[in-house]
């Protein structure tokens, strides 16, 4: 059976920026072959809250602003700055973080 | 998603900035009247200032989809660069030479312009183009060419 991780890729209205981060977090579990559930979410609700709340499963968290995000996500799940994934500064940084946390068993 | 281009122009500030944009749409039938305020008002929540690459920075400015008639994006080159707060770290500024206006309707409608556009932003010299274009064709012929989805 595969096992699956789940990467919750977040923004404030989740249609726009977070697709993004999505699409780009899709084409990298495609080259490393890591099969991943993508969840867009919302920062200006609180579905995030709500994801944790309902002890939903989360490997990786893709999103801005970096530090408002990082205080609503639990310590032990990884979070990284979704910005250079838009901008393209600093993109391959995060691409290879995103890889790495991937590919970890 | 349509992409429009308004005409080069010239604002004082970001309300100036967006107010002449969201009306462009609004006169064209994508967005309610009440765009702007939600516009506005996010801004300066969740702001939209984008540093890239280059000289010209950029920023996508978007309202709730409640607003939204017609998916959009509408793209506004400034004479002069405008203040916007950097989406990154609310707490930067971003001298705003391209507005990226989106209306957004649907997440599906939209992933594909929202792509090109990002694509957009990391090619080299393509905003820079874009702010030095001769005239309003000009930047019309390169936005409509980077933004088209094939």
């Amino acid at each position: 059976m595969s096992f699956r991780k789940t990467v919750l890729c977040v923004c404030s209205t989740s249609l726009a920026t977070s697709t993004q981060y999505l699409r780009t977090v899709e084409d990298i579990a495609r080259e490393i072959k890591v099969p991943v559930k993508l969840q867009n979410i919302a920062s200006q609700t609180d579905q995030l809250e709500q994801w944790f709340e309902k002890k939903l499963p989360a490997h990786l968290v893709v999103g801005s602003p970096f530090a408002a995000l990082r205080k609503r996500v639990p310590q032990e799940i990884p979070v990284v700055d979704g910005i250079p994934l838009l901008t393209g500064i600093g993109k391959d940084k995060v691409v290879a973080q995103i890889k790495e946390i991937l590919l970890k068993k | 998603m349509d992409v429009l281009v308004y005409p080069k122009f010239h604002a004082d500030n970001r309300e100036e900035a967006l107010r002449k944009l969201v009306d462009f749409t609004f006169t064209k039938g994508y967005v309610k009247e009440t765009y702007l305020d939600a516009v506005l008002e996010r801004e300066k929540v969740f702001p939209t200032g984008l540093i890239i690459k280059g000289e010209y920075h950029v920023a996508i400015p978007h309202g709730d989809v409640e607003y939204v008639l017609k998916p959009v994006c509408a793209v506004g080159v400034l004479e002069k660069p405008v203040e916007f707060q950097f989406m990154g770290d609310p707490n930067q500024k971003v001298q705003v030479s391209v507005i990226f206006l989106l209306g957004v309707a649907k997440a599906d409608a939209v992933v594909k312009t929202i792509a090109k556009m990002v694509e957009l932003f990391q090619k080299e010299g393509a905003v820079e183009s874009i702010v030095n274009a001769e005239c309003d064709e000009e930047i019309r012929k390169i936005v409509i060419n980077e933004l088209s989805i094939d």
